[in-house]
């Protein structure tokens, strides 16, 4: 049986990492070689080029860091408004909870495709479009965010609270002192949840931005695509093997804790 | 001192406290002894504030504390669980009460706070204190030490050390020893009440278990489905139970309890050698202790079912002559007869205690010797 399931895990696998590997090995071929009529796996030689390209051609760096400042931004609000709601919703008694946890659930549903026009005509109105603003502001409140910590929060013992109370924490200072602190398995899950899903955005950057210095990396990798000049394939890859690694690298780094933050969602006694 | 006046506590329409009145004064060691169910936590939540009652006024030292938190009442708590916090050391555990209540919110911040003037004098103050209380508990060497690392009994030493560590008015403890093995909680137990005496302050220990309390306390308040049954010194609730249940209760060994209709001049056919009087033709029920009733030359006659050794004493079960079931304590080295065999108990008429039959409630008549 053993076996059975390794070989099928590796072909799942190599199913799934064969668009990367031939995105690295594009990224590395000269550009004679990437429009022929076969298909090598391997580049003939290692065209660094196309990597200096990529940072001259178009302001990559910039685009990376916009990149961190507007991921980074979400990630932050996103845990300074959710912990606290999700802390009310698992450990305080309040009418309407059941209620009001109902709505956060209904959130989950809707995509956010579907607000997208009410919120960028708001932003449109409030003349808050290109700015980091209308990339950060709209993704602050994670309905995920809420139920991932709620969840994790329900599942701890209500007199770890309790004894905070007696010992003079005020609500505030236990969501962030005990609470927050003892959710970091969920808290390092949802960070890469958050953060994968909004790196990798190009929907609304490129609705709500349209200038050059606010692009964020895959908002940048489409300046590449020109329509007249052609396609620069062997740059465009070395751009798209640039935006992915600090992803690949990060969720490697934090690949037990998420395991971890989705599978027990509770604290060991 | 705490204070309740009138309590009453209600979850939807269950009501679970009945308007429970009652007082702790300064330096008593009083523990709440009941059955799961009968309210005593719920007593003692509210005591700490964790909890509001649904009608009636909770003081402490005289001030009307019914609305005031948790955190702005100056009580500390010992929880079932210890409750510590599995993220901070030892040392971070016990100075916890005491940094957010001594440091301003600027001072508590991580790193900024050690530029605040002042802040540096108080953060040595507190780490004073954390290594005295440690030292008293004997915990100097778990400082650094998380929770997951420490075992029951040195987390209940902790859990103590962080009640301890400021200075509260009053002490509660929510079954603090349930959760440890039967050597150490008899080991903890003289600790605690030595620990009490030391402080002076007032200690509410909630338990269920009668020896503990028992044990422990100056004084018990028994409490039997959300009202106090009775409320007296631990030899008080043993000599005199105020009501069958509590008799039943309080005591190492269960009571034996008979219900008989006593004849006109106030004896039974069942104890014969006994006389209520003031209580003739009454149907009542009678309270004998095991360690009132033990075997001897002459008495009731009964026959021996099987019998408990436990070393220095051992537990008689015996069957009377109608088929009564009950329990008598023999020294541990009386030799018993063959099971089946004959045997007469002796019992000591001023330790029975009478119970009304129909609503338990203790009788003020007193049985006394007749000649067989």
């Amino acid at each position: 049986m053993r076996p059975f399931s390794l070989l099928a895990l590796l072909l799942g696998a190599a199913v799934v990492l064969l668009p990367f590997f031939w995105m690295v090995s594009l990224s590395l071929k000269p550009a004679d070689e990437i429009f022929t009529a076969r298909v090598d796996l391997l580049p003939s030689r290692l065209a660094w080029e196309n990597y200096a390209t990529a940072f001259t051609e178009v302001p990559l760096a910039r685009f990376l860091v916009n990149g961190v400042i507007v991921c980074g931004g979400i990630l932050v609000f996103q845990i300074m408004f959710a912990v606290p709601c999700a802390y009310a919703l698992a450990q305080r008694r309040f009418p309407g909870r059941t209620a009001l946890f109902g709505l956060v659930l209904a959130g989950l549903l809707v995509p956010f495709h579907v607000t997208a026009i009410p919120i960028f005509l708001g932003l449109a109105e409030l003349r808050l479009l290109n700015t980091y603003f209308a990339l950060i502001v709209p993704f602050v409140a994670s309905v995920f965010g809420i139920f991932l910590f709620r969840q994790f929060f329900a599942a701890m013992p209500t007199e770890l609270f309790e004894a905070a109370r007696v010992d003079g924490l005020s609500e505030t200072a236990i969501v962030w002192r005990i609470a927050f602190p003892l959710a970091w398995p969920a808290a390092t899950a949802f960070a890469v949840f958050s953060v994968t899903a909004h790196w990798n955005d190009l929907f609304w950057p490129l609705i709500a931005t349209s200038d050059p210095a606010l692009a964020t990396p895959p908002r940048g990798i489409v300046y590449f695509r020109d329509a007249e000049a052609g396609d620069d394939v062997g740059p465009l890859m070395a751009a798209s093997v640039v935006v992915t690694t600090p992803l690949i690298a990060g969720f490697l780094f934090a690949q037990r804790r998420v395991t971890q933050g989705i599978a027990t969602g509770g604290l060991k006694a | 001192m705490i204070e309740l006046d009138g309590v009453t506590r209600r979850f939807g329409a269950t009501p679970v406290l009945h308007g429970i009145s009652l007082a702790v004064p300064e330096g008593s060691f009083t523990s709440i002894l009941g059955p799961s169910g009968c309210g005593k936590s719920t007593t003692l939540r509210i005591m700490a504030g964790l909890d509001r009652p649904s009608a009636g006024r909770v003081r402490l030292n005289g001030v009307d504390v019914t609305e005031a938190t948790a955190s702005e009442r100056n009580v500390a708590m010992v929880f079932q669980s210890y409750a510590l916090y599995p993220h901070l050391t030892v040392a971070e555990n016990i100075a916890l009460p005491l940094a957010m209540r001594q440091l301003s919110r600027l001072e508590r911040l991580a790193g900024v706070g050690r530029l605040v003037p002042g802040a540096g004098a108080k953060r040595a103050a507190i780490g004073a204190r954390v290594r005295e209380v440690a030292a008293m508990l004997g915990l100097e060497d778990l400082l650094a030490r998380k929770p997951a690392a420490l075992s029951g009994g040195q987390k209940q030493r902790v859990a103590v050390g962080r009640a301890l560590v400021r200075d509260p008015s009053i002490f509660l403890l929510d079954e603090p020893l349930s959760n440890l093995d039967a050597r150490l909680r008899v080991q903890m137990r003289a600790e605690l009440a030595a620990l009490q005496a030391r402080t002076g302050r007032a200690f509410v220990y909630v338990t269920h278990d009668q020896a503990e309390a028992m044990a422990m306390s100056d004084h018990v308040l028994v409490m039997m489905s959300g009202r106090i049954a009775q409320a007296g010194a631990p030899r008080d609730l043993y000599a005199r139970p105020a009501t069958r249940e509590v008799a039943t209760f309080v005591g190492a060994h269960p009571i034996n309890l008979l219900h008989v209709t006593l004849g006109a001049s106030g004896t039974t056919a069942l104890l014969p050698g006994l006389r209520v009087t003031g209580a003739a033709n009454a149907r009542v029920t009678l309270g004998v202790r095991p360690e009132h009733l033990a075997p001897a030359a002459t008495g009731v006659a009964a026959r021996l079912e099987r019998v408990e050794y436990l070393g220095a004493e051992s537990v008689v079960h015996v069957r009377l002559d109608n088929g009564t079931p009950l329990r008598a304590l023999a020294p541990g080295d009386w030799a018993p007869p063959a099971p089946g065999g004959a045997l007469t108990l002796a019992v000591a008429p001023e330790r029975v205690h009478l119970f009304d039959a129909e609503t338990g409630a203790r009788l003020p008549a007193a049985a006394e010797r007749v000649a067989a």
